[in-house]
């Protein structure tokens, strides 16, 4: 018993426990869902050759596509928590606290106003508001000393006005009370090849910075004072984490709508499996994030 | 080494907590900077880290301005152990570690030389047998002692420190003023916030005392209590018990006195 918890205590073992726990996520991803596919028929479908039989369409432009966005989405939001968690030194920090899902939210409902039958605008909408949303944060934070805290209130001042503006629009217009409700619940249902062709450059340099900025965000989770007298450039740093939680926050809140729990439970529950240096703490939230959002879309 | 003249700071504009401040800190030296709650101690710590702008007057470090040294540069000149800090939930190890920042380019991974470095500051402030226990899990001596230890990993020549001793028992304070001994020996410049005034004239070479941000004293613990100012600035009474080896000096306050 001691060997089986020891073995289990290795990290490196976690991570490719982890791993392969994806792998069978995104297997169950593409068989799974209102029509029940086997293995075999999933191999049939893909290379038989029949491109027009219904396993295959199933699987090229619905299966496929949700597990590609789930893993995106939920990679993007779990690495902004952990980012986040870690520059706001704050355990309850999650993408929405910077402004995200109310900015998103609210350009979503504007876009679906604007343009009713249009998906794109809708996902590009979210995107960015999202983006406007943190950016504005940012703004506000900087000008008032670019601290934790004010970023925090920052965040929540946006998100009141945000919201506040989402009401009045629903108010004005009650017809877009069920795109606030689709946008709120989040789903991969209808996500396309396109959709995710356009979030992938933000989703990557998002992750790239956040890869880049890891061991920085060790030192900054010192303090301030001590990161600054260690030779970072704390506000730059502090900068770039933003821009990064920005870029993933946006990226999926765009294909997925609102999945909060995401960004902020994978964190915790990595930094149990892995501890919390960054350098490991942000891949392996990947993982775990996608993991966890491929679940939720099946 | 590092000259401070005229110099004032603070928070916000117009409201100077420092004030025309002018010392010199050399090599090889202690000077501990006491003074009452507010007189601007922990201020001119961040002022000469750079953590705060000058509003006037000037700081140069080896006759260089302290504005002209780059950051990351900066870093590997002067060391700041601040008085508030987070713990970490990572091995003290990795904290060490941390101290080589300066020295670590993209992608940030040290080298054997800086591994060899960690090594050696723990070593120093004795705490490599809790090398890999998380930093959280210490007694708060330890982790003083492997935050100083970070400190030294920085190779600076000029170590600032906001009251290393607070929150500590007695025995850990004298382990860490053991350890700014040390630190004098090996030739480096310590800059030590005390509110112990009776330690800071055990350890200090020079003694500058601060009131409402100006300097009010600068000189040798033997000249503070010759010069009145703990009387006409704090209150204190300072007395002396002389056995062969060693002279401690206490102090009382007026009403205790009466």
């Amino acid at each position: 018993m001691k060997r089986f918890i020891k073995f289990f205590s290795n990290k490196a073992v976690r991570i490719t426990l982890l791993s392969v726990v994806l792998l069978f996520a995104c297997v169950l991803g593409v068989l799974l869902g209102s029509v029940k596919l086997s293995l075999g028929e999933m191999f049939t479908a893909l290379f038989g050759g029949d491109t027009q039989s219904a396993d295959y369409r199933i699987l090229i432009y619905v299966r496929i596509p949700r597990v590609i966005a789930a893993i995106i989405a939920g990679s993007a939001l779990a690495v902004a928590g952990a980012v986040l968690q870690t520059i706001l030194a704050n355990p309850l920090a999650s993408p929405g606290i910077v402004g995200v899902n109310a900015g998103g939210g609210l350009f979503y409902i504007i876009a679906a106003a604007l343009f009713p039958s249009s998906l794109f605008a809708t996902s590009a909408g979210a995107f960015l508001g999202a983006l406007i949303a943190v950016l504005a944060v940012w703004g506000i934070a900087v000008k008032t000393g670019g601290a934790k805290n004010t970023i925090i209130l920052a965040g929540v001042a946006v998100s009141s006005l945000f919201t506040a503006i989402i009401d009045t629009v629903v108010t004005v217009d009650p017809d877009l009370q069920l795109d606030r409700l689709a946008f709120s619940i989040g789903g991969f249902s209808a996500t396309t090849y396109n959709q995710i062709l356009y979030v992938l450059p933000f989703f990557a340099i998002g992750m790239i910075i956040s890869v880049l900025i890891s061991y920085d965000l060790n030192v900054l989770s010192l303090g301030d004072e001590l990161a600054a007298g260690l030779g970072m450039r704390v506000k730059l740093t502090r900068f770039f984490a933003i821009l990064a939680v920005a870029l993933l926050s946006g990226a999926a809140i765009s294909l997925a709508g609102l999945l909060g729990f995401v960004g902020l439970v994978s964190p915790h529950i990595v930094s149990r499996l892995v501890g919390k240096d960054n350098r490991l703490l942000i891949p392996v939230s990947a993982v775990f994030g996608a993991e966890l959002t491929l679940l939720y879309a099946i | 080494m590092l000259t401070l003249t005229n110099v004032s700071s603070g928070y916000s504009k117009g409201c100077d907590i420092i004030k025309n401040l002018s010392c010199t800190f050399s090599a090889g030296s202690v000077t501990a900077v006491i003074g009452a709650n507010g007189c601007g101690k922990s201020t001119l710590l961040k002022t000469i880290a750079r953590q705060l702008k000058l509003t006037s007057g000037s700081i140069t470090l080896d006759d260089k301005e302290l504005s002209c040294y780059p950051q990351k540069e900066l870093a590997k000149r002067i060391a700041v152990l601040p008085q508030v800090r987070n713990v970490p939930s990572i091995p003290a190890r990795a904290l060490v570690m941390h101290g080589r920042f300066p020295y670590m380019p993209f992608p940030r991974i040290g080298t054997s030389y800086d591994k060899e470095t960690v090594k050696n500051c723990m070593a120093e402030t004795n705490t490599l047998c809790f090398a890999d226990t998380d930093v959280s899990a210490l007694s708060g001596g330890q982790r003083q002692r492997v935050y100083i230890a970070m400190l030294l990993a920085q190779q600076t020549d000029v170590i600032l420190m906001d009251e290393p001793t607070t929150f500590l028992d007695l025995s850990c304070q004298f382990e860490v003023l053991d350890i700014i001994k040390t630190l004098r020996e090996k030739g480096k410049c310590v800059v030590v916030v005390l509110h112990d005034i009776a330690h800071a004239m055990q350890i200090a070479d020079n003694i500058l005392m601060l009131d409402k941000g100006e300097s009010v004293f600068y000189g040798t613990p033997d000249g503070i209590i010759s010069s009145g100012a703990l009387e006409k600035h704090m209150n204190l009474t300072p007395r002396k018990i002389c056995d062969a080896e060693n002279i401690i000096y206490y102090f009382l306050k007026d009403e205790i006195r009466r």
